[in-house]
């Protein structure tokens, strides 16, 4: 588990209703009806709670009937809390994993359900808004200028600015062919 | 009569506001952050709409149809977004973002319904 696996599965398991749930789930398999009975909240209230356990990698889901049932990972709460201590946190893994969670802080702030929510004005940021927008463009195909918009346009309606920032991004290129995905 | 109904609505968000309150601290000294952190945002709903109500005093002059004009159209416009943020994140069965906007929600018809009942004298 890495350092900022651990931090995401500690926090959230610092809730007493989510607590309460893997508490539930550790004697069975649950839905969620019958966790909010269980526990005296409401349904909502605990598929919230669920969504952030399974994102921390604390419980798995799978169907069975008409039910989606939740279940503990019991291989996340195998593992010893003095292990996970004595992982060597390497420098470079460090910074790597800080530069991760900066890029995905950046794509939830602009992007909403795929879609770009705006251009950023900080370079940087808008450097890896269009490193995802030129992640749906093939490598080694060649793009007409209206297939290339249409990409873009799925993401953002101001495609010319954006196709344009990709080329001086050298994250496409072109000539009188059209445009591909430069190789990084 | 208006001042009575104005002092009723005040009343009503008052208390909401201070409920919230209470099951908010209740609710972190248990450690349910989240749970506490939904009452802050039923909280902030009652809170806005007590606001609209002393503009919709403020800019209506006494006139009782006035008032309510503004204010049932403040109630639908407001959570106009909230409804398409809901439906965006039902399609995308976002159950964090869904349950937010539901509370939002519950909160404006519960609002809705406090006032219609205060406006036309029935309680």
């Amino acid at each position: 588990m890495t350092e900022a696996e651990a931090i995401r599965l500690f926090k959230c398991l610092s809730d007493k209703s989510r607590l309460q749930i893997l508490k539930s789930l550790a004697i069975e398999d649950m839905y969620v009806e019958r966790l909010a009975e269980r526990l005296g909240i409401t349904a909502p209230t605990v598929s919230f709670h669920l969504k952030k356990l399974a994102d921390a990698g604390a419980v798995t889901s799978y169907k069975s009937q008409y039910y989606m049932m939740y279940s503990l990972k019991k291989d996340i709460f195998e593992t010893s809390i003095l292990k996970i201590l004595q992982e060597e946190s390497d420098e470079a893994e460090v910074q790597a994993q800080r530069d991760a969670e900066y890029r995905q802080k950046v794509i939830d702030t602009f992007f909403e359900y795929g879609k770009l929510k705006s251009i950023p004005t900080q370079r940087k940021k808008e450097r890896i808004v269009l490193e995802v927008i030129a992640q749906a463009f093939e490598y080694d195909r060649i793009y007409t200028e209206r297939e290339a918009n249409i990409i873009i346009a799925d993401f953002h309606d101001d495609f010319c600015t954006i196709r344009r920032d990709m080329v001086g991004e050298q994250l496409l290129d072109r000539d009188t062919n059209g445009y591909w995905r430069v190789k990084q | 009569m208006i001042e009575e109904k104005v002092s009723k609505l005040n009343s009503y968000f008052e208390e909401q506001i201070a409920i919230c309150g209470r099951r908010n601290k209740e609710l972190l000294d248990d450690e349910r952050t989240d749970e506490a952190n939904f009452e802050k945002v039923k909280g902030n709903v009652y809170d806005i709409f007590r606001t609209i109500l002393s503009v919709a005093v403020k800019t209506s002059q006494g006139d009782s149809n006035a008032v309510q004009h503004f204010f049932v159209q403040k109630a639908q416009q407001i959570p106009s977004s909230w409804v398409t943020s809901y439906d965006k994140a039902k399609q995308h069965n976002d159950v964090v973002k869904m349950q937010i906007e539901q509370i939002k929600l519950d909160a404006i018809g519960e609002i809705k319904e406090k006032f219609a009942k205060i406006w036309e004298g029935a309680e």
